[in-house]
């Protein structure tokens, strides 16, 4: 077995968008149908079940630490939640002697993060937080930046930053991901429902329309790939029938939900180590990636259940009020009235996105301690036969 | 009689396309042992490589500027008879990297000399070569540049305003301009990156042993080092694929299929 196989077999992330250059010559659709889900699906960097059947052409199990808890209806507030989790990770970074840095895009998710510690935390111990950040957090959320972070709390720029096993022994590191998935999924893949309210409806009904969806050519010409929807829809259906969530996660959102929930939580959680990198043949220890993952805000049992417990407070009918729980939470703080009324989703792009994409070379997949293995020909071949091995 | 004009590498200084005033701004690149022109060339900036490279080989060659030198005597000189000709012996006599053409009655002279050697041919030859290979990517890298300068200028020029407006709404902030320095620095990464490629290009030929060497491994052995993973020729691909088309541009210049 080569050493890529080895590697392979536990790697925390193939990302999709190394995947072109592999060019499957399978006859078999099944190669061609995966490399399209990072055009066809949103904010896809890798696809992996926490629980039941989703083969992958690679097949790695998931990582533990991102297992998926217990399915159980909890009745905690959010604020609580939230509050409890700040006063948790800043004790520990107290008796550890870390600072807590804190991905702040301006966005909704991470302002709930920032708000919990600056909630929390006395005045005279905000230095142990840094904010890192760019102008487009700051034009995102001005105002919030200008009361409470211009001239009050140290500040580093996205692209200053560089996350290493170095930066992860003095640092708690914090985001916002994947928060998405807990307060009401990406709703761009059913827009076409929330349009004709149509939303919370049973998925069971619109099963057609839904592959339908991820087929149509036009969308994204060059990707397409006749019968990706009917594979796909199919395949995560299948996936939630098996592990018997079918009667409770019931329409076309909820549809989405588990799509996020149970295939896109570990990778997003981790999705720092794809784009807060300036070096990517680091390696980091098994004992620093265990105690990032305990950091991560929101990977706790207690998040994921208060998601899957208020899923159907979470995306309602009327779209406009999306969020709102949170964002009630930041509005407590901040008293910014315009922010809880006007305030919507907006996509943020990752930490050093854009020079992660301009990089002239960029990893075609990780060893298990987020080790970064460049494009040479073997890690090519490597993938290239598994890829063309897969039957869906 | 071996011509450098029946090189595949023979390029003429004079074009159709010149301003009269561009017309004998040109460069030549003068044997100080000889007292005559291997090549001549608009750009004094990769002359200046050329320089470097030959000085590494153990070779002499001064840079005269026609532009401040009297060359009345030959106001056509081209690549195909520059060989032909040197400067006074007052202005030979004390030749520099630059040479001085301020000297006293510092002006071309026909030296009437034999023709090439094979040596000396190919060694002019391989300066035909670097100088093309040069040539063809400094324009390539220019387009790209240019292009790049002028998509990114609207993001530029947001970012002054973006600094002046901020800096209103949060006196005293500490991080604003730092910010934008930092984001107006990466909207210029491509441009840089490309210096990266243009220093690699520059080390394999300032490494190459130019001396005992022909043209054709020149050129072999340059294919060979674009497609090392040192190079990262896929990464350019990635970077420059769209909308230049640079990476086929880029092979073309290089003969890689």
């Amino acid at each position: 077995m080569n050493e890529h196989l080895i590697n392979l077999k536990n790697s925390p992330c193939i990302p999709h968008n190394c995947l072109s250059i592999l060019k499957p010559s399978s006859k078999t659709p099944h190669a061609k149908f995966w490399i399209r889900t990072q055009h066809l699906l949103v904010g896809i960097f890798d696809l992996k079940a926490r629980i039941g059947t989703f083969t992958t052409p690679w097949n790695i199990p998931g990582n533990p630490s991102y297992k998926i808890p217990k399915f159980k209806i909890i009745n905690d507030s959010l604020e609580d939640l939230l509050d409890a989790r700040a006063i948790e990770l800043y004790h520990k970074a107290k008796k550890n002697n870390k600072k807590i840095a804190v991905m702040w895009s301006g966005g909704i998710d991470s302002t709930a993060v920032l708000t919990s510690f600056l909630k929390n935390i006395s005045n005279i111990d905000k230095d142990i937080i840094t904010v890192i950040c760019d102008t487009n957090s700051i034009l995102e959320n001005i105002e919030f930046y200008k009361k409470f972070i211009s001239n009050n709390l140290k500040c580093i720029h996205y692209r200053t930053l560089d996350m290493t096993e170095e930066f992860l022994q003095s640092h708690i590191l914090v985001h916002g991901d994947p928060a998405d998935c807990l307060f009401g999924p990406s709703s761009s893949k059913y827009q076409y429902f929330i349009d004709r309210g149509q939303h919370l409806e049973p998925w069971k009904k619109h099963l057609d329309k839904m592959k339908e969806l991820l087929e149509i050519p036009y969308i994204d010409p060059v990707s397409y790939e006749p019968g990706f929807g009917k594979w796909y829809v199919n395949k995560v259906t299948n996936n939630l029938e098996e592990v018997g969530q079918a009667d409770y996660l019931t329409s076309v959102a909820d549809w989405w939900f588990w799509h996020y929930y149970n295939f896109k939580w570990e990778i997003t959680c981790q999705l720092p180590f794809l784009f807060l990198r300036r070096n990517f043949t680091n390696n980091f220890s098994d004992a620093i990636l265990k105690e990032y993952a305990h950091d991560t805000f929101f990977n706790t049992e207690k998040f994921q259940q208060w998601g899957y417990s208020n899923i159907k407070k979470s995306i309602p009918k009327d779209f406009a009020l999306h969020k709102k729980e949170v964002k009630t939470y930041i509005h407590e703080f901040t008293k910014d009235s315009n922010y809880l009324k006007y305030k919507s989703k907006s996509p943020s792009n990752p930490g050093n996105f854009d020079l992660i994409v301009n990089a002239p070379s960029l990893p075609i997949y990780y060893t298990s301690n987020w080790k970064g293995i460049l494009d040479d020909s073997l890690s090519i071949k490597t993938l290239k036969i598994l890829l063309e091995r897969y039957r869906g | 009689m071996i011509k450098i004009k029946e090189s595949p590498y023979y390029f003429s200084i004079h074009s159709n396309d010149l301003l009269d005033k561009e017309k004998y701004n040109f460069f030549g690149m003068l044997s100080g042992k000889q007292n005559r022109f291997y090549i001549l060339h608009r750009n004094h900036s990769l002359l200046k490589i050329l320089q470097i490279l030959l000085s590494k080989n153990f070779y002499t060659f001064s840079i005269v500027s026609f532009k401040h030198f009297i060359f009345d005597t030959h106001k056509e000189i081209d690549n195909h008879d520059c060989c032909e000709w040197g400067g006074t012996p007052n202005m030979t006599h004390t030749l520099e990297l630059e040479a001085n053409t301020s000297i006293l009655e510092s002006k071309l002279i026909n030296n009437n000399f034999n023709s090439f050697t094979l040596s000396e041919f190919e060694l002019q030859e391989k300066m035909f070569f670097i100088m093309d290979i040069l040539t063809k990517i400094d324009n390539l890298f220019k387009k790209i540049r240019d292009y790049e300068i002028d998509i990114k200028k609207p993001t530029h020029d947001g970012y002054n305003e973006l600094q002046k407006y901020l800096e209103i709404i949060c006196p005293n902030d500490k991080n604003i301009s730092d910010f934008i320095e930092k984001e107006r620095q990466q909207t210029q990464m491509k441009s840089l990156i490309l210096d990266t490629y243009w220093d690699r290009l520059f080390l394999f030929f300032y490494n190459v042993d130019l001396r005992n060497n022909s043209t054709s491994y020149l050129s072999e052995s340059l294919k060979t080092y674009i497609k090392t993973p040192e190079f990262e020729l896929e990464g350019f691909k990635r970077l420059y694929q769209d909308p230049h088309n640079a990476y086929t541009e880029l092979c073309n210049i290089l003969g890689i299929v």
